[in-house]
């Protein structure tokens, strides 16, 4: 079995900054954009981008996100000559380890990249929204005889301290990496899309290991390692829509701009389609005495209330005269006659109940304190 | 629980849906957005744990092919599950030749090699939710050599035109015959039919034996004989419509739009079963209006919807408004265009500020495709 590229998606983070919403799901098995779960984006990158083999590495509260991952088929990567792969932290010869940072989750996993023979390795995280055409990605990594190239969005100078710099040549080559500058001195900041050379990935790797002062990371270690190595390091600008959901505010806003901004992410382009599972429901059902106004509402939903600006995951009910403002509603959740939802978002399978009131217009709440029987 | 084959039968000469039906066969039709006609009978078979089934095509079984596929989607097991497709591979020019019965002749050797003691045999275009096993169960407690299921309707003179009614003595089917809405109490036929897997094979080997041109109701339907096969009704009292003609497609469309009488056919434990199409949520502008509507995904409504379904995909433009009307998927409603009570095929696109109107007499229709 060889494969040109290996894709690997670091999804073991917990996103801890999503409250309750990641009590029992890690931050990639997340719900966004009404239908998906936030991983089916860099699964849907790697199938559209025709990569055919995907190690999928987790860790925390992995149940759900494990045997999400497990199906194949829900983006077109099951077959004879493709495939996802959970990578759970595991015993092994030499013990038991957890990961202890993104640069130590790939290294716990050459053997798995061994299989593949692989000639580059393309690593991602599992946890953030937006569409990119790895190929092309791999074509430019290519063209620059590169040893790795770090797929870079430009931000404002002021989100530049929260990201790793990219300081560049005119030819995009990478001079200088810092993580979360203080000061910084560009502001094309890593995506922490990685492709690299798999002998120059591998040898880094084994390196890094037995470190005691290293953090294990990609983005504090591994690569100022390489560009003190001399090695050829390039960013690959990227333009369009980019988001980590890492917070409540940040999920909820994110849903708004798929709202306000007219589809930011093109998720009605066949020709890019994000797929994700496939959960037979009703049909959706929109009633005699609703109001639909600004709204995403997907299969299985039972409106007959207000909904305004919001988005409804499958099979969520909004009874008659109940209203839903601004908000965001997980599966299966129930909002009971006469009850107001404002700047909100309600988790899956939650019951809001008669003439409730939840969240204000002061800030984003986080309903997920009563399940739907 | 018995293991059952399922055999769903193709439509036959009484069953045509004008315009709708000139380009594809009526199960792969599109129904209620985002379903074809075919995935009721399929999930019904399915959801009564039926891992066997054989679909009779009659024509023109592009579109059913790239539907159903290999009926992973109805969570039919790919290993110890079968699911075949079975197609005339004789030349049959005349479209009297053209029978259930003929074709299962050609595939008699399958049926009697299956392992399914019952076979079940079910149109796709009666549209209901119905456990096969109740039907089973009760043929082998009768011990009768056919049960055939049916619904006692009340409104049988404006509804069901066209299909078989059954007169029943102590339960027994004594008459079938074609319904033409004198009455409005009658026993429908479900046109589906539970028999022993050598009854039917019997049946087939009799029937051709006697004339080509017979299809398996007709043969039961056959006055002598009628008399000799024990046919047993089996009362079914569930949600039931019977798409045979454009009128009775957009009837049963405009009538599911209503979730209580939606809520009869559709139940959470008993999922239908579709191929999906990966299409992003419906969405909604400011400025759009909707009552009283079932819309499929990838839908995006900018204008005013009433009363009406969207298959998948449809764009609804500004200012234009659909009133009672059933628009399959893909089509587009330009800026300011007027539907009411009518059908829009598949991938029609209506120009600006274009009027299309049916009435109670003639509803409306456009065809797959065209632009007006």
């Amino acid at each position: 079995m060889k494969t040109e590229m290996l894709a690997m998606i670091l999804a073991g983070g917990r996103g801890t900054r999503l409250m309750e919403l990641t009590e029992k799901a890690a931050k990639p098995a997340v719900h966004f954009g009404g239908k998906y779960r936030i991983i089916d984006f860099p699964l849907s990158n790697c199938a559209n981008s025709k990569i055919r083999y995907v190690g999928v590495l987790t860790q925390y509260e992995s149940i759900i996100l494990n045997s999400y991952v497990s199906q194949a088929s829900h983006w077109g990567l099951d077959g004879r000559d493709r495939g996802t792969f959970v990578l759970n932290p595991r015993e092994k010869v030499t013990g038991f380890s957890l990961y202890m940072g993104t640069a130590d989750a790939i290294y716990q996993n050459l053997d798995f990249m061994d299989q593949y023979n692989p000639e580059y390795v393309l690593i991602l995280s599992g946890d953030h929204i937006y569409k990119m055409d790895y190929d092309h990605m791999l074509d430019f990594h290519k063209e620059n005889n590169a040893d790795l190239t770090i797929a870079g969005l430009t931000v404002t100078f002021e989100e530049a301290t929260r990201f790793g710099i990219m300081n560049t040549n005119k030819d995009y080559s990478i001079y200088e990496f810092e993580e979360k500058p203080p000061v910084p001195k560009n502001n094309l900041a890593s995506m922490g899309i990685y492709i690299f050379n798999y002998d120059v990935l591998k040898k880094a790797l084994i390196e890094d290991a037995p470190r005691k002062d290293s953090a294990h990371d990609f983005g504090k270690n591994i690569i100022p390692n390489l560009l003190n190595e001399g090695k050829r390091l390039f960013a690959y600008p990227f333009a369009g829509y980019w988001k980590d959901v890492g917070t409540v505010d940040s999920l909820w806003q994110a849903h708004m701009d798929l709202l306000a901004q007219g589809d930011p992410l093109k998720l009605d382009d066949e020709s890019w389609k994000i797929y994700s599972e496939d959960v037979p429901t009703t049909p959706q059902f929109i009633g005699p005495n609703a109001t639909l106004k600004g709204s995403s509402i997907n299969q299985g939903c039972v409106v007959d209330g207000t909904v305004v600006n919001s988005v409804l995951f499958r099979d969520v009910v909004i009874e008659k005269g109940a209203e839903v403002i601004n908000s965001v509603i997980m599966p299966e959740s129930v909002v009971k006659r006469g009850a107001k939802i404002k700047n909100c978002i309600v988790g899956e399978r939650q019951l809001i109940l008669e003439n409730e009131v939840v969240g204000s217009d002061d800030k984003i709440e986080l309903f997920t304190s009563r399940e739907v029987n | 629980m018995k293991d059952i084959l399922g055999i769903v039968n193709f439509e036959d000469e009484r069953v045509r849906i004008e315009g709708l039906s000139n380009f594809r066969s009526i199960p792969a039709m599109s129904f209620l957005g985002r379903y074809r006609i075919v995935d009721f009978v399929l999930s019904n078979m399915v959801n009564s744990g039926m891992d066997h089934i054989k679909v009779l095509v009659r024509e023109k079984p592009r579109s059913l092919i790239e539907h159903i596929g290999i009926g992973s989607h109805y969570n039919i097991n790919s290993k110890s599950g079968s699911f075949q497709i079975l197609y005339s591979d004789k030349n049959i020019t005349n479209k009297l030749y053209f029978t259930d019965i003929n074709l299962l002749k050609q595939y008699s050797s399958f049926i009697k090699e299956s392992n399914q003691e019952y076979v079940v045999i079910a149109p796709s275009y009666m549209i209901c939710r119905i456990n096969y096993q109740d039907v089973v169960e009760q043929h082998i407690k009768t011990g009768a050599d056919v049960t055939a299921v049916y619904k006692q309707v009340d409104d049988g003179h404006k509804r069901f035109i066209g299909c078989e009614e059954f007169d029943l003595i102590n339960n027994r089917v004594v008459l079938m015959k074609v319904s033409h809405g004198s009455t409005s109490v009658k026993n429908i036929s479900l046109e589906t039919y539970v028999m022993h897997k050598d009854f039917l094979l019997d049946l087939i080997d009799e029937a051709t034996r006697r004339s080509s041109a017979y299809t398996i109701g007709a043969f039961l339907a056959n006055d002598d004989n009628i008399k000799y096969i024990n046919i047993q009704g089996y009362k079914y009292e569930g949600y039931l419509a019977c798409v045979n003609s454009l009128e009775e497609y957009y009837y049963t469309n405009i009538d599911l739009v209503n979730y209580e009488k939606a809520k009869d056919l559709f139940d959470k434990d008993w999922p239908i079963y579709t191929k999906t199409n990966d299409s992003p949520p419906a969405h909604y502008t400011a400025r759009a209006e909707v009552k009283n509507c079932m819309v499929a995904n990838g839908c995006v409504v900018q204008g005013k919807i009433e009363n009406s379904i969207l298959g998948r995909a449809v764009k609804i433009k500004k200012g234009a408004v659909v009133k009672d009307s059933v628009i399959l998927s893909n089509v587009i409603i330009g800026e300011g265009a007027i539907i009411e009570k009518a059908v829009i095929d598949q991938g029609a696109k209506i120009l600006v500020n274009k009027e299309i109107a049916g009435d109670d007499e003639q509803i409306g229709y456009v065809r797959e495709g065209d632009t007006v």
